[in-house]
């Protein structure tokens, strides 16, 4: 139970501490600041967690389980800082369940909704992809979870087309 | 100490089973390996913690098993199905990939032949008009199943919440 307990409540410990931070400045770059939240919530409460006398088997358990609450809340986070296409247009579609929305309305509804150039803007923001005479080159190496899904796709072979 | 590998194990056994599940099918039927992945890892999950709760069951052993183990497991597998989700539907992992694959990256004009808004658009409601989310009915189109609406929700107030804001495309519209 004091597994249980230690990690559930350093993860809500470092919600509390995202909201506040997030309240009172939004970080440049949403990603890396979370990650940096949780891992220093983690590194912090490690002292504490032995003062109270937790094993080395207990503080592994409870901090895999905080890890693992935390990089969902992260990818979830995802989802938050950008529209999802797809839940943005079911939305779209849900507030008018009497008549249903036409295909010229779902259209125009993307129109003011330019995701393609969002995730371009995003790419160079995060300077993964850079700008020259018109060309967009990949710039530098990518992350390791950048590689990482890469690779993987590798696996799955050709994917259609469309995101 | 050894509690400790069997939800890692088991998302183990939910990679491999959805991987070659997937590769057997040659890419069809995605959703059901992933489906598939995750019932044969939570079945091997089960599988690990029987004998581990039978050679020294308590209570603290049991709460240890649903409340940390079983969550581990959820989550990690959940985090898989994103990563992979990722590599699928990601435009942003799309487009980077492609700018990867040539030599002198993309055009903008090439972007937008390749990935353009309206192409997004097609693929998009033909998805769900396929998996029963949206329904087609006399040249309009209404939600089938609302669990993307609920999600998409959820989403909209987290958003309003953390950012002040309830699009990404707030200050483009303004």
């Amino acid at each position: 139970m004091i597994v249980f307990l230690s990690g559930a409540e350093l993860f809500a410990l470092a919600l509390v501490a995202h909201v506040i931070v997030w309240k009172f400045r939004l970080p440049k770059h949403h990603t890396p600041a979370l990650l940096g939240i949780f891992f220093m919530a983690l590194l912090l409460c490690f002292p504490f967690a032995l003062i109270q006398g937790l094993s080395l088997t207990e503080i592994l358990h409870s901090s895999l389980l905080y890890i693992s609450l935390s990089l969902c809340y992260v990818i979830t986070y995802s989802a938050i800082e950008g529209d999802s296409p797809t839940l943005s247009l079911m939305r779209f579609v849900a507030e008018k369940p009497l008549q249903g929305r036409t295909l010229r309305e779902i259209e125009s509804f993307f129109a003011e909704r330019p995701f393609i150039r969002s995730r371009i803007s995003a790419l160079l923001h995060s300077s993964l992809v850079r700008e020259e005479n018109g060309r967009y080159l990949i710039q530098g190496s990518p992350s390791l979870p950048f590689r990482l899904i890469l690779g993987f796709r590798r696996i799955y072979g050709e994917i259609p087309k469309g995101g | 100490m050894l509690d400790l590998l069997i939800p890692i194990l088991s998302v183990l056994v939910n990679l491999t089973v959805q991987v070659l599940s997937f590769r057997h099918w040659r890419g069809s039927n995605y959703f059901l390996t992933i489906i598939l992945g995750f019932g044969v890892g939570l079945v091997a999950f089960v599988v690990m913690e029987i004998p581990f709760l039978w050679r020294s069951f308590s209570t603290d052993h049991l709460l240890t098993a649903l409340l940390v183990n079983a969550p581990i497991y959820v989550c990690l597998a959940y985090c898989y199905y994103i990563f992979v989700q990722l590599g699928q539907t990601s435009i942003r992992i799309r487009l980077y990939a492609e700018i990867a694959s040539k030599t002198d990256g993309l055009s903008a004009d090439e972007v937008a032949r390749e990935y353009s808004d309206d192409s997004l658009v097609a693929v998009r409601i033909q998805r769900l008009v396929e998996s029963g989310d949206l329904i087609k009915r006399n040249g309009a189109f209404f939600v089938g199943r609302r669990r993307l609406t609920l999600i998409g929700n959820i989403l909209f107030f987290a958003k309003l919440f953390l950012l002040g804001k309830t699009s990404e495309f707030d200050q483009v519209n303004e």
